[in-house]
């Protein structure tokens, strides 16, 4: 009898490749270990081909069959904002967030770890295992990071990962000889999902938010989201059916966040701020505890206008869609986490 | 061949199906690969025969072992702390440099098909 693939037993191990085309390997075994594990709410990696039709007409009322069109893959993690616990030590989900960032991060050690933005590409392997180790197994290469959505105010603050691949291996394709080799990463044989993945912390509360905006912390915070949108993208060339590499793209950093209205002075000057264009700098620390303070800087943000509505018994006031941007061009500073 | 190692994480760690480091200070042993492994996947470790592992009392790691009490341990203590993460850190450097060392990331021969 076939056993069912239960949801729970899928986890993710995002690999940074050193090369396109390379799944992580040592000649032609996969080096992915527990140490890659990185638990996941959900991750889907979807291959695709588009199916070309032939215009020219037949003669008859019947089209010819549609042949196979170029190779492409998206994905998505989603996963909890998990931090290791000791200052200094990057969390579980730290490929995820390198990729996204396109900068490795500054450890300070016993401190801190630093992410910025920068412009360089990391392809990812993300491994999207799951049991029993006969069901569906797959390898998500050559992916590029190219959304992060971050996400607070309720009770477990949320990472979201979007991400294009150059294809999805499957087992079954490594044993194919019809399968193109640029499909196989190379690999000559598909792991098994490490026996004993490390996984370390957990997620600060997500209610438990510092928020302070152009200067003033509030605590009136209701919801939080921060977007960083990248275009990155792989390039589809005419030489192969296959993305052969990938190429940057333009950023752009969203923030939105709902507070309780009231007639404080200060949020009474960030909605003319608001209503002035006049940029701020916004901080979302969520967390209080040493080594799981998940601190987000978004600089130089030009507020949307304030719309208002109802939470509960009270008011609120929202700033949704408020666009951050560099302090001076090329400075790449408006976007930065600091896990301390 | 087994070590005996520290655990000075600030949160739970766990190599799944293996063991659990549920307080600071606990000392597990594991054999060598293992505790690679573990301290490349951000599990905060070191030999318990390092000196900054050695510098902990057996009585301060009763006091503040847990993850409670760590955080309201006295400064003399968290400088402590804070050595034996820097050597922790060291360790899962090597434990990387190792990992890398050994993949060759073989390319496949640039074929283009459909």
């Amino acid at each position: 009898m076939a056993n069912d693939v239960l949801r729970i037993y899928q986890r993710s191990y995002p690999q940074i490749q050193t090369a396109f085309d390379a799944i992580p390997n040592s000649a032609g075994a996969a080096t992915v270990a527990g140490s890659d594990c990185c638990l996941i709410e959900s991750l889907t990696t979807d291959a695709d081909q588009a199916e070309i039709a032939r215009t020219d007409k037949t003669g008859t009322l019947d089209a010819y069959p549609t042949q196979g069109g170029r190779r492409t893959a998206r994905g998505q993690a989603v996963l909890s904002m998990a931090g290791n616990g000791a200052a200094g030590v990057a969390p579980d989900c730290k490929n995820y967030l390198q990729a996204a960032f396109g900068k490795a991060p500054t450890i300070s050690a016993g401190t801190s770890v630093l992410y910025t933005l920068d412009d360089l590409l990391y392809y990812l392997a993300i491994w999207n295992f799951n049991q029993p180790n006969t069901a569906e197994q797959m390898c998500a290469f050559n992916s590029l990071i190219n959304k992060m959505v971050v996400e607070f105010g309720g009770d477990e603050p949320k990472l979201t990962f979007g991400f294009e691949s150059g294809w999805v291996l499957t087992p079954a394709q490594i044993g194919d000889s019809n399968t193109d080799p640029l499909a196989k990463g190379g690999l000559t044989a598909f792991p098994n999902e490490p026996a004993s993945p490390v996984v370390n912390g957990t997620f600060p509360p997500g209610f438990q938010v510092t928020a302070t905006l152009d200067g003033t912390a509030y605590t009136t915070l209701l919801t939080g989201r921060i977007t960083l949108d990248i275009g990155r993208e792989l390039r589809k060339d005419t030489n192969s059916a296959f993305p052969r590499q990938g190429v940057p793209g333009p950023r752009k950093v969203t923030v939105d966040f709902s507070l309780t209205d009231d007639d404080s002075a200060a949020l009474t000057g960030l909605k003319v701020k608001a209503y002035d264009r006049t940029p701020v700098n916004v901080e979302f620390a969520i967390g209080t505890v040493a080594g799981n303070t998940w601190d987000w800087l978004v600089k130089n943000v030009i507020l949307a206008k304030p719309k208002y509505g109802d939470e509960g018994i009270r008011r609120k006031v929202d700033f949704s869609g408020s666009m951050a941007y560099p302090t001076s061009v090329g400075a790449k500073d408006h976007l930065q986490l600091t896990i301390r | 061949m087994k070590r005996k190692f520290l655990f000075v994480g600030g949160l739970p760690s766990e190599l799944m199906g293996v063991l659990r480091f549920s307080a600071f200070g606990q000392v597990e042993e594991l054999d060598e690969a293992q505790a690679a492994d573990a301290a490349r996947g951000g599990c905060v470790i070191l030999p318990a025969d390092d000196p900054a592992a050695e510098a902990f009392t057996g009585d301060e790691l009763k006091q503040y072992g847990s993850f409670g009490a760590l955080r309201r341990a006295p400064a003399d203590f968290q400088a402590k702390v804070k050595q034996a993460r820097i050597a922790a850190a060291a360790f899962a450097a090597e434990a990387e440099a190792a990992h890398q060392a050994q993949a060759t990331d073989q390319q496949v021969a640039g074929v283009k098909r459909g």
